[in-house]
């Protein structure tokens, strides 16, 4: 498999026809003319413009409440106790969102954290875990594991049972990565430093698989600005062949009607539907419905290249339209 | 206590004694030994084995119960996250003790000193002040 015989089919994803058209808007909002010119195509211009004027502003905190430790009653109720002003929301069941803060302490600082009773994670990023439902049985694979916030969530989901096999490539990531599993009380973790590659040789078929796919953070423009001018075009092709890889790595680890979730904090259909429309097509993998009750449906087709169709069973998240983090999830079987 | 958990010895350099909950854990390690891979970590630490015994953070909740403890709260409890000596009760003896808050969780390890002027003080061994200082 491949990928870079397959993604010809993607090629004219990364064709800018760009004659200046959104230079107005991209000044306005200080992103890259081709960025515009996407977010147009797939929102219409008033939702681009309402897309970007949301980025302006980075999303309210929130956390995930870890019910290994507390119940999230109580938790509620002690950083109430502390000045925090704190709601539940209704499609993740442990977040809570912060919709008030004390000026002392900052959600990093308070006892609470240090306890490991929350950990600080945007709404839109625990979704993957809950949409893969661990079982405290499984064996699950988590390609990609720093800083740890969607590891230490599937532990959670698992009530530390089963296993949870945590991969990191980059060495400088791995000492917080363990600090934040063993802050938040994940004992069934087995935390290795290592390249996606290895997964497949490791002879195991695992249960489930958690890829949250490093990506160009596009979905981070609120609260990241650098983000805004970050990724070129062709950085953008460079982001999707390493996702390719990365999914066809996680196809090949996955046991036979195992479950993956694939997710990236980006917008862009260039490292979610297309990369998701390469697993169906030359992976054999099938889209599921991942029955969260957030989120628009998958993009079908963008600049002229047609997704297979079950690509609409994947969900995106915008901050103009759910309050987070712009983010894509796809629930994939084998 | 330890229902479930199993104990591993990492014998290298920073010897350490780790413990691992669920069964599932040989089959991953027997597949890492096969391509010559060996885990970062896996579970959580209990103890540094080298150059002396000492346990880890992590180990502490389990400590907790049977361990003599030193409970803090208010300011004196935030001294001592900051890695400051704290003034104790000179009834307290000397010696180590497992550090807990007002609600009885371990937050760290301290030893029970005298100074120079006969009063007690508390010196952080290890304590979760580590994620308040560094980030996490």
């Amino acid at each position: 498999m491949p990928t870079d015989v397959h993604n010809k089919k993607y090629l004219s994803l990364f064709y800018s026809d760009n004659r200046g058209e959104w230079r107005g808007l991209a000044e306005k909002f200080g992103v890259l003319d081709y960025m515009v010119e996407r977010y147009v195509q797939m929102l219409g211009r008033d939702g681009a413009e309402m897309f970007l004027s949301s980025c302006l502003i980075p999303p309210k905190k929130s956390i995930r409440c870890n019910d290994l430790k507390i119940d999230c009653q109580r938790l509620q109720e002690v950083m109430e106790e502390k000045g925090f002003k704190l709601s539940r929301i209704s499609w993740i069941p442990h977040g809570l969102l912060i919709n008030n803060a004390p000026s002392s302490p900052s959600l990093g600082a308070t006892l609470e954290y240090l306890k490991g009773y929350y950990y600080i994670q945007g709404l839109a990023s625990m979704l993957p875990p809950y949409a893969l439902h661990p079982s405290p049985t499984d064996t699950v694979l988590d390609l990609a594991a720093a800083p740890g916030g969607k590891t230490t969530y599937l532990s959670q989901l698992m009530h530390n049972n089963g296993l949870v096999l945590a991969l990191e490539k980059k060495r400088n990531r791995m000492r917080g990565l363990l600090s934040n599993i063993n802050r938040m009380g994940a004992t069934n973790v087995v935390l290795l430093r290592g390249n996606a590659s290895i997964a497949p040789k490791l002879g195991i078929n695992f249960d489930k698989i958690l890829l949250d796919a490093p990506c160009s953070g596009e979905g981070l423009l609120g609260k990241d600005p650098s983000r805004r001018t970050k990724t070129t075009l062709s950085r953008l092709r460079e982001f999707q062949e390493e996702q390719m890889k990365l999914i066809k790595y996680a196809a090949l680890s996955l046991k036979k009607d195992g479950l993956m979730v694939y997710s990236t904090c980006s917008v862009a259909p260039e490292e979610d539907e297309a990369v998701i429309d390469f697993a169906v097509e030359h992976i054999g993998l099938h889209v599921v419905d991942p029955k969260v009750k957030v989120g628009e449906p998958g993009i079908t087709e963008f600049k002229g290249v047609s997704f297979d169709p079950s690509v609409k069973m994947c969900r995106r998240l915008y901050p103009h339209l759910h309050g987070t983090e712009g983010f894509f999830l796809c629930l994939l079987s084998k | 206590m330890f229902e479930g958990f199993s104990f591993f010895l990492t014998i290298s350099r920073f010897s350490q004694l780790l413990m691992f909950k669920g069964d599932k854990v040989q089959t991953v390690l027997s597949s890492l030994k096969k391509l010559g891979l060996h885990p970062y970590s896996l579970g959580i630490p209990v103890a540094i084995l080298q150059p002396h015994v000492e346990p880890m953070l992590p180990f502490g909740n389990f400590m907790s119960p049977v361990c003599r403890k030193l409970s803090l709260e208010g300011e004196q409890l935030y001294t001592f996250l900051y890695g400051r000596k704290i003034k104790i009760d000179s009834n307290e003896p000397i010696g180590n003790v497992v550090v807990t808050d007002g609600s009885d969780e371990f937050v760290g390890y301290g030893l029970i000193f005298q100074d120079k002027k006969g009063d007690r003080g508390l010196k952080p061994l290890r304590d979760l002040g580590w994620y308040l200082r560094q980030g996490g």
